[in-house]
């Protein structure tokens, strides 16, 4: 054995860690507390003590978002070995505003599910570590600066997907869903470590710094077109663009409600992020490689998926089908070289996040017992018998169809302006034909709650809302949706700060 | 078109296959100038090939769930053996341990579980254009794995420092003029290219260690995973608690549990 045997091993401590990753590390502490309690205090596990949980774990979430936003502005990295430099995770200020609607999306999910699981029997103590785990998946997703690490993050978003799919006991659809999720979600993960074995042929390495600040040494063009394609199809099948939609309607109508709501925003947050991430800023200098198909993707996700949307009667079809449309007017920005437009992707994406979120929860809590959908025919006449709902989920649907005096209508505007002056002209006429159609089927739901007469009245009709958490979840989504929709200044305020330095 | 039929075409020109090239082989033997391609090394490799190949599609085409997972198993083996032609040691026995040992293992006992002897027919699919898409799609992995390998191989990897040799690379030694019979390569021989015929010379006269090789692409990998690869590999842990909270969720038997939990959440609420 000579000099080689020595071998200094590096060690990341603990407060190294915490230093650069502390909103994940929270969520860790969040998921740890709520086994403990699940465990150990019989009180949770009833009707009556259902409410301690919940109430816990939304403090370790804006104790996240403390954490989140102490980062912003101090650029933390993780970097192993020193001598390499290059970061495995790390957060610039557009990965914070990413983690904060993250965190956003799981507070309310957190405050809904409570009532919502006691209704449809769903008693599984795990179910707020699976959604907690599935948000630290997330939240290492966006502080990915390492190709593995997106991998393993991604995995580690889905798998408690999986699970929480098919928890509706009730329902038989939702173990369908499980299935079907399951699988496919399988084969997708398959594409993308292809795709990633063949980056690495590419550039040598798999470290995004090293990527962007490397040159495309190795194996030629065919290997980078063959990666490129096959990770996009990965993230494609997880953010649900055309042709690898199939499953979005069947597993979005079978999984519980809520759990429908979580997927359809923050899956969506999580993995439009990375693609800026991975796509946008390490790959920029091979943008001839990606734009195009990510453009076709997007251009061919608007015409098909606003084609589906429009016959579907079933009120979560009608939103698995919109949130299908919304990845595509996303891409748009995703095609545009300006950063500035990768924070307003992020900016629509609390605009839809919160009009997402509300129209879930309000198909929560009218959807009947056992039945776990909400078709059109249910929500006749809402307007009348419950004004609240009624004109709630008209302020959410008038956000998704991008329509003035909402928060959707600007996030459209911001994004479409990015894209014209970046000269996509013809991917701009094509989302705005696209979202003059889905005014059709957002405009389907409102003239059922308005203008038709009730025919069966539930009990859930007369409720105005089943719970103060409800309310709570109603209050920040309305709110939010209306008062960005008239003054939007102070988000785009926060976007442009963003900005102000970005290294790398 | 049955299947039958395709399965016996499949076990006919496999065999046909098989038997053309051992005799290819065994020609090669007399006439070694003739048929340069079978060095012993490239010739266990071409017949791995073959065999790797036939398993592979009779998994896929075998109407027995059992039969199909054993030449999955069968497949995984040649694998293995190619990689250890290509002085993979470690990657060999992980294939065999994890994919062959553990893995295929479970796949056994689900399929146990749910083979029904009445019904051994899985064959049939209620798609009909199911295979002909499966065939274009495999038929267009294959056309962009064979022009990744080419363009591939034709240009030297440039990570390499200097010093390095370019056989570090797996599939450039199983090709490197290492494995060309020594006969071929004098008579093929310029005064101008002498230094390579030593080095040719020096690597076939130090055979390969095996039980170094073996602990160095260990320790390689063990250095690699705990410096480079710290962080992912810590993160995995998460990963593996998500799945076995998962499995827990999924394993359980979810209608017995939620008679249970209404009977005490009912009570509780009673109660008070």
């Amino acid at each position: 054995m000579t000099a080689e045997a020595v071998l200094t091993v590096p060690v990341v401590h603990l407060r190294e860690w915490w230093v650069a990753f502390a909103p994940g590390i929270v969520l860790l502490l969040a998921v740890i507390t709520q086994l403990v309690l699940e465990l150990t205090l019989p009180y949770v596990r009833t009707n009556r003590g259902a409410w301690v949980v919940p109430l816990i774990s939304s403090l370790f979430v804006l104790w996240a978002g403390v954490e989140a936003v102490k980062q912003w502005g101090r650029y933390p990295t993780l970097p192993v070995v020193p001598e390499r430099g290059s970061p495995v995770l790390a957060a610039d200020n557009l990965t914070l505003l990413f983690v904060l609607l993250l965190l956003l999306i799981l507070l309310m999910v957190t405050l809904m599910s409570h009532v919502f699981n006691v209704r449809i029997r769903l008693y599984e103590a795990e179910y707020y570590p699976l959604l907690f785990l599935s948000v630290f998946g997330m939240v290492t997703l966006a502080y990915s600066r390492d190709l593995v690490v997106t991998f393993i993050a991604i995995e580690m978003l889905s798998l408690p997907l999986y699970v929480l799919v098919g928890l509706n006991v009730d329902y038989l659809k939702s173990g369908e869903a499980a299935l079907k999720y399951f699988l496919l979600g399988a084969f997708a993960s398959g594409f993308l470590v292809m795709g990633i074995a063949l980056l690495y042929g590419t550039f040598g390495t798999l470290n995004y710094q090293e990527m962007a600040a490397g040159t495309m040494t190795l194996n030629g063009p065919a290997f980078l077109m063959a990666g490129v394609a096959l990770v996009l199809m990965g993230f494609a099948f997880k953010i649900a663009l055309v042709p690898f939609h199939v499953w979005v309607p069947d597993v979005y109508q079978g999984s519980p409600s809520v759990v429908t709501g979580f997927m359809a925003t923050g899956v969506k947050a999580a993995l439009f992020y990375a693609l800026i991430s991975l796509f946008a800023q390490t790959m920029a200098d091979y943008r001839s490689y990606w734009v195009l198909p990510v453009a076709a993707f997007g251009a061919l996700t608007m015409v098909v998926g606003n084609l589906m949307a429009i016959p579907q009667t079933s009120l979560k079809r009608l939103l698995a089908y919109s949130s299908v449309v919304h990845a595509g007017y996303l891409t748009v920005g995703l095609v545009v070289p300006d950063r500035i437009a990768w924070g307003y992707i992020w900016f629509y994406l609390v605009a839809y996040a919160l009009a997402v979120l509300g129209s879930f929860l309000i198909v929560s809590y009218l959807e009947p017992e056992g039945k776990g959908d909400v078709s059109l025919d249910d929500i006749r006449g809402l307007a009348r018998t419950n004004p609240y709902a009624g004109y709630a989920m008209t302020i959410f649907m008038v956000s998704l169809a991008g329509l003035p005096i909402s928060m959707g209508f600007f996030g459209k505007l911001f994004l479409f302006v990015e894209a014209v002056h970046a000269g996509w002209t013809w991917f701009v006429v094509l989302a705005l034909v696209a979202s003059v159609f889905s005014v059709y089927y957002y405009l389907k739901v409102i003239v059922a709650m308005f203008m038709d007469v009730k025919l069966v009245e539930t009990e859930a009709y007369r409720k105005p809302s089943p719970s103060r958490l409800y309310d709570l979840v109603y209050l920040l989504t309305l709110v939010g949706t209306l008062i960005f929709g008239v003054v939007p200044g102070p988000v785009v305020e926060l976007v442009r700060e963003a900005f102000i330095r970005i290294p790398l | 078109m049955g299947a039958d039929r395709s399965l016996k075409l499949l076990s006919g020109l496999g065999g046909l296959a098989l038997v053309a090239y051992l005799v290819l082989w065994a020609a090669a033997g007399f006439v070694p100038e003739r048929l340069p391609f079978f060095t012993p090394v490239r010739g266990l490799f071409g017949l791995l090939a073959i065999l790797a190949v036939i398993s592979a599609l009779a998994m896929v085409m075998l109407r027995n769930p059992v039969h199909s997972a054993l030449a999955l198993v069968a497949n995984f083996f040649f694998l293995a053996i190619i990689y250890l032609l290509m002085q993979q040691v470690l990657l060999a026995f992980l294939q065999v341990l994890v994919y062959a040992g553990a893995i295929m293992v479970l796949f056994l006992f689900v399929i146990m579980f749910f083979f029904q002897p009445g019904r051994p027919d899985l064959g049939s699919s209620p798609i009909r254009q199911q295979t002909l898409g499966g065939v274009l799609f495999a038929l267009a992995m294959l056309a962009m794995a064979m022009v990744v390998i080419f363009q591939g191989a034709s240009r030297r990897p440039q990570w390499l420092s200097a010093g390095e040799e370019v056989r570090s690379s797996p599939v450039a030694y199983l090709f490197s003029e290492a494995a060309v019979p020594r006969k071929v390569q004098e008579i093929s021989l310029t005064p101008g290219r002498k230094p390579e015929l030593q080095a040719t010379r020096q690597e076939e006269e130090q055979p390969v260690n095996v039980a170094k090789a073996f602990g160095g692409q260990v320790r390689a990998i063990g250095i690699r995973l705990y410096t480079q690869y710290l962080v992912p590999f810590e993160l995995t842990s998460v990963l593996i608690l998500i799945a076995i909270i998962a499995a827990v969720v999924m394993g359980r038997d979810r209608a017995k549990k939620i008679m249970e939990l209404e009977r005490t959440r009912q009570g509780e609420v009673s109660g008070e």
